[in-house]
């Protein structure tokens, strides 16, 4: 469990820190690229970037055009590569689009979680005193509420909207990593090179975003990461329940949804959502725990 | 005898926890009473109709005062009564959801404990072979894969492709029909939501187990001649065990998360198809019942297992 | 997979009597060789929705009012082809038989003796003016169905002012105290009870519909039993909860329930009525919507008799449907009917919140007129109802099968023609800002979300005009938003109760509809108001020619889109006789038996 990083910033003061830094990104990359189902995970989710930024430009179909003349509920054809849904739009259009939605609300909401947790738990973890109170007993209160019911209560409220699902799923998230943010200020703020830097007068906002934030970086990365697959598949869900997305959007969780009630007809029409959403959600499970390993060795188990 | 220490440790947590059941339910119970609309309105239900059924349910009365008489009937036990079913006692209601729920939750958790420890245990005895490399796979795919995805593939695979094998007796989503469910209708919704957390167990046991092994006492008991399954049985895997039930809490909360979606999935009348049914119905007050539930649920749960594992591990004080 | 709200539907399906024995025939796959009774009379079925209140003063669900109408009687009821027939009451009052006053406002009523509710009372003209008397005063959902009775206004302020003090302060108990004294307030003048067997029913003006409205089952014209709601330690709000609370005088008793779980009735021992029920017990699983599907599947394993009771929320689904088309084995089972639904879109005319389709303005009604005929009505029932769940609505507002429907393609609305409707958009919106961020409300829903994605692919398509779209998850703020006029374009649909125009001319945009905030498009127009008070007070057939005047009115003003006629599919079982549907699409259960299988 020993790290070794920690001696190595014990040993520097101040302004040397970034070297060590440059060090431990380099190592952690080196690690990452011996993993190799993070690795696998990475290529895939490349592609599935890709799939999502072809989509902004074209799709085989437009994804929300009802197609004259074509059949609904079609099965798998050359024309069709995915098959068409119960409007006859076309599948495989539609997944691209959904792609987009997926990663939007995954990187989206693990963005707003990041700032709001990282801010929030700086501010307790380094200030100490009231504020710390004040916030430590606010997520004590609301530690361990499950998520998707605040999500689905915050959703009906705000209306529906791409950036109100984020919002939605936020709501919780962020909890978990103002905690970890804390914790991390907490333990860096006492190591003497803070002391010493605090001593030589620099100011409250450079240290923390100067010292304490790269410091914590690793652990904030792989929580970051984790925080995807959460809201991807929050999302899903709730497209599932038809609380999701606003139409003519599609998302996975929204076509997996159609395509439950289609299935005496085209059982595909669900298989492609899932397969989709189970890959992308394992690869960025994948590669959080192969992030966690390469740059939060605390964490290795 | 508990000692002192954990007696105020104690009363400090059920202080929490009713800190939590007020924060929770002032702050679900503004919110959803501030949404437009209400159960009682409808195209021939409105105007002065509509405020005399809002009267009726003291639904025109300043929203603090109503959540004042909220509090003060939900401490004696009574959440208020439903809108959707006009008048309908919430409390009995609830407590059967619960209940169901309870079932549901319970199994699954039966189950994310049976598979997560032997998959734990087994990849540990077999670290870095392809038997450990398969088990944590699994139990990746286990938290990655969307419950409603395995739920839409069991019946896809059960009603649509392989009707035959289990000749129609076999359906899924099982079509619960009583309060509870029997065997058949429980069996895949509890699997899909055991298997979704039986990954972090699987981690926790294998991490614990090969520490375990390590130990000195293990080489021992080796050197001494014991067959490795009576080793593994008897020393390690009782050790092993601790660091599962420290994550029991968290895993709980996860079952609870997750019944909420197989509960909807599956149409199983718990407690987590209540709350989506009571929210879209714009039935506040069963929603508003149903969180404050929750919450004191995983109050409790995250407190007895912390309880737990100063019993199982009396290293630990509070 | 969400829960149908009531309001969705529009309205409640009527009470009628089951089905015509033909149909259900017709839907026999393999009719049982022998008409011979099978030896357990159990009819079991799914319904998707919970019960919102059994309480025949307040009942507004579809699902509620087609359970309770085997429980409560009125004094007529309808039959299999909609025609009034006498229940209670010994005969239909008209002006031959002396029921009727020469001047048309004194109905005279006299009660079958024999008639008894299921607890032994028996049926007192006593028991009729309490129940309707009571019906006013709660100001329900089809109150309004007594508005025509004199003093209903003032019983309606009366009851609509409960005390702020003293005991009970509630609405509702105040009613029930002030009734059980004797409070004249709480009872129209026009109801009188000349003896035990006859009531007497004066209305402030002759009325064509009344008759037909107060024989519309399940809801305030139903007749209850004063001495059980107001027994001792009964609660007058959820009496109705208690089954041995639910006393009527229909075939059918309720014997066990539990909520959101299931429900037991009970044929009556000597049910005073006819026909003599054969189905001893009634067994009716309440499901999530989300379960329809696995129930076709238990349907055809034998699990259940019938499914599509319970009303708009026993919709089976498209691809269920599709898929039984598909199937020899399983197609004979289905029976496919058309329901008295009619869904349209409705311009926010008389809202300023409309944005450009607001006000009378040549520009305003030409742009509504260009956004109806870009709309391929055909299109829509093809591509998105497969022809299955729906039919083009090209006769107007009145649904097919309905009295005052105009017949296929008489609608001037129900036309698609793309050209005229771009040439209008040019003339009234040459830059095209009017018609910038436009939007469509709809409450979620899969049919909903189908036709308004198909609604946004037309106006683009045949306009250019990208309209956004509007979801809205709880069904209770989209009626929100719609009755207090925040909307644009929204969704918007009638289901009939009873089959007569007055149900859907008043209650959308009549006076009363108008005063109480409720009108569905803000539509006002005193030429429209002063011809449907003259309809109201004609018999129905000087009436109808001037509701087709108001159907005019409506076109040539442009005030909704149409769009589509519900079309209703049921599931049944060859070996059930007497079930299924029509225009009403619901049954008596003492008109079915299950034959031996």
């Amino acid at each position: 469990m020993a790290t070794v990083t920690t001696p190595i910033l014990e040993e520097y003061a101040g302004g040397t820190i970034a070297r060590a830094q440059v060090g431990l990104w380099r190592d952690g990359f080196r690690r990452l690229r011996r993993n190799r189902l993070a690795l696998a995970a990475l290529i895939y989710l490349t592609v599935l970037v890709l799939v999502a930024i072809i989509a902004i430009f074209w799709t085989p179909y437009n994804p929300a055009t009802i197609l004259p003349n074509t059949l609904t509920f079609l099965g798998p054809s050359a024309g069709h590569p995915l098959g068409t849904d119960d409007l006859g739009r076309d599948l495989l259009s539609r997944m691209m689009q959904g792609a987009q939605i997926s990663l939007i609300v995954g990187v989206g909401t693990s963005a707003i979680v990041l700032t709001v947790g990282v801010v929030v738990g700086l501010i307790a973890g380094y200030f100490r005193g009231w504020i710390d109170n004040v916030i430590s007993v606010f997520i004590n209160i609301f530690y361990g509420i499950p998520g998707i019911l605040v999500a689905i209560i915050l959703y009906l409220i705000l209306g529906h909207g791409l950036g109100n699902i984020m919002i939605a799923i936020s709501a919780t998230a962020w909890m978990d990593m103002a905690r970890l943010v804390r914790g991390q200020a907490f333990s860096i703020r006492e190591r003497e090179y803070i002391e010493a830097a605090r001593a030589s007068g620099a100011r409250s906002g450079k240290i923390l975003f100067g010292h304490i934030l790269p410091n914590s970086l690793g652990p904030i990365i792989v929580q970051a990461t984790f925080v995807i697959p959460i809201a991807i598949l929050t999302e899903a869900f709730l497209s599932y329940l038809g609380l999701g997305i606003p139409s003519p959007l599609a998302s996975w969780g929204s076509i997996a949804s159609e395509g439950y009630a289609a299935l005496p007809l085209e059982p595909y029409m669900m298989l492609w959502p899932a397969v989709a959403l189970s890959l992308t959600l394992l690869a960025f499970n994948f590669l959080g725990d192969g992030l966690r390993d390469a740059f939060d060795p605390r964490q290795r188990r | 005898m508990p000692t002192r220490g954990t007696l105020i440790y104690i009363a400090q947590r059920l202080l929490l926890i009713v800190f939590t059941l007020l924060a929770v339910s002032f702050l679900v119970f503004i919110t959803v009473h501030s949404l437009p609309g209400s159960a009682f309105e409808s195209e021939r239900v409105h105007g002065k109709a509509l405020q005399l059924v809002l009267h009726q349910y003291g639904l025109d009365r300043p929203i603090l005062v109503q959540y004042w008489s909220f509090l003060t009937s939900a401490i004696q036990g009574n959440l208020g009564v439903s809108f959707q079913i006009r008048g309908l006692p919430i409390t009995p209601l609830v407590m059967r959801e619960l209940s169901v729920s309870a079932e549901l939750g319970g199994t699954a958790l039966l189950i994310t404990i049976g598979i997560g420890t032997t998959f734990g245990v087994l990849a540990a005895m077999r670290q870095n072979t392809w038997v450990d490399y398969t088990l944590t796979s699994i139990a990746v795919v286990g938290y990655s894969v969307p419950s409603f995805v395995l739920a839409g593939l069991g019946e896809l695979i059960f009603a649509y492709w392989l009707p035959t094998v289990t000749n129609g007796a076999i359906q899924y989503p099982a079509n619960w029909t009583g309060t509870y469910g029997t065997l058949v209708e429980l069996s895949l919704p509890a699997i899909i939501l055991g298997f979704y957390t039986s990954g972090q167990v699987t981690r926790i046991t294998r991490a614990a187990m090969l520490e375990v092994l390590q130990q000195d006492y293990i080489r021992t008991a080796r050197a001494k001649g014991l067959k490795t399954r009576v080793v593994t049985v008897r020393h390690a895997l009782r050790n092993a065990l601790i660091p599962v039930i420290s994550i029991l809490g968290p895993l709980v909360i996860s079952i609870i998360t997750g019944s909420v979606i197989i509960e909807n999935i599956f149409g199983i009348p718990g407690l987590g198809k209540e709350f989506v049914e009571s929210i879209l119905g714009a039935d506040y007050n069963v929603t508003v019942a149903v969180f404050t539930v929750y919450a004191l649920l995983i109050g409790i749960a995250n407190l007895i297992v912390d309880l737990l594992y100063t019993v199982v591990d009396p290293r630990i004080r509070y | 997979m969400l829960r149908v709200n009531k309001f969705t539907i529009g309205g409640i399906g009527l009470g009628v009597l089951g089905l015509l024995t033909a149909a259900a025939c017709g839907s026999t796959s393999s009719t049982p060789s022998t008409n011979a009774l099978a030896s357990s009379q159990v009819l079991h079925f799914p319904v998707f929705q919970d019960p919102g209140t059994w309480d025949p003063g307040e009942m507004d669900a579809e699902v509620d009012t087609e359970l309770m109408q085997n429980v409560f009687d009125n004094l007529w009821r309808f039959d299999d082809k909609l025609n009034i027939v006498p229940d209670i009451a010994t005969a239909i009052p008209t002006q031959a038989n002396g029921g009727i006053s020469a001047d048309g406002v004194t109905y005279t009523i006299h009660l079958n003796p024999a008639a008894k509710f299921s607890n032994g009372d028996p049926v007192t003209s006593k028991d009729v003016l309490y129940s309707w008397n009571r019906g006013a005063d709660l100001h329900g959902a089809y109150s309004s169905i007594l508005s025509a009775i004199a003093g209903y206004g003032a019983v309606q302020t009366a009851a609509g002012n409960p005390p702020s003090s003293g005991t009970p302060t509630t609405f509702q108990g105040n009613i029930e105290k002030q009734l059980a004294a004797g409070n004249s307030a709480f009872m129209m003048s026009g109801l009188t009870a000349p003896d035990a067997e006859t009531v007497q029913v004066k209305l402030s003006s002759a009325c064509g519909w009344c008759l037909t409205a107060w024989t519309l089952e399940g809801t305030v014209g139903a007749i209850v039993d004063e001495k059980v709601i107001n027994g001792p330690g009964v609660d007058p709000v959820t009496w109705w909860q208690t089954p041995t609370n639910l006393v009527g005088t229909g075939a059918y008793k309720l014997t066990a329930y539990t909520p959101k779980q299931s429900l037991t009735f009970s044929a009556v021992p000597n049910y005073w009525g006819s026909p003599k029920p054969t189905v001893k017990t009634v067994n009716i699983d309440i499901k999530d919507p989300s379960a329809a599907a696995t129930t076709v599947d238990n349907f055809f394993q034998k699990g259940y008799d019938i499914i599509g009771y319970g009303g708009n929320s026993a919709n089976i689904p498209l691809a269920n449907i599709l898929a039984i088309q598909a199937n020899s084995r399983e197609k004979p089972d289905l029976l496919t009917q058309p329901k008295g639904r009619t869904t349209w879109v409705s311009f926010s005319v008389g809202y300023p919140t409309g944005g450009p389709f607001t006000g009378e303005s040549a520009a305003a009604k030409g742009l509504r007129l260009a956004f109806d005929l870009a709309i391929d009505k055909n299109g829509l029932a093809t591509t998105v109802c497969h022809n299955v769940i729906c039919s083009a609505a090209t006769g107007g507002l009145i649904t097919t099968g309905l009295v005052g429907n105009g017949g296929p393609n008489t609608d001037p609305l129900a036309k698609f023609d793309a050209t005229q409707a771009k040439s209008l958009l040019a003339q009234y919106d040459p830059n095209g800002t009017l018609t910038k961020n436009l939007t469509y409300s709809y409450n979620a829903g899969s049919l909903n979300e189908g036709v308004a994605t198909f609604l946004q692919n037309e106006w683009q398509t045949n306009l250019g005009v990208h309209v956004n779209l509007n979801a809205v998850s709880d069904a209770s703020i989209f009626i929100s938003n719609r009755l207090s006029g925040k909307y644009q374009m929204d969704r918007d649909g009638w289901q009939f109760d009873y089959n007569h125009p007055q149900d859907w001319y008043d209650n959308l945009w009549g006076v009363y509809a108008t005063s109480a905030g409720a009108n569905t498009s803000g539509f006002d127009d005193p030429t429209y108001d002063s011809t449907l008070k003259t309809a109201d007070a004609e018999p129905l057939t000087q009436a109808l020619p001037l509701y087709n005047q108001l159907a005019q009115i409506l076109q040539s003003d442009v005030v909704y889109i149409p769009l589509y006629y519900s079309v209703g599919n049921f599931l049944i079982q060859p070996y059930v006789s007497g079930a299924g549907s029509n225009t009403a699409f619901d049954h008596y259960w003492n008109e079915i038996k299950i034959l031996s299988h």
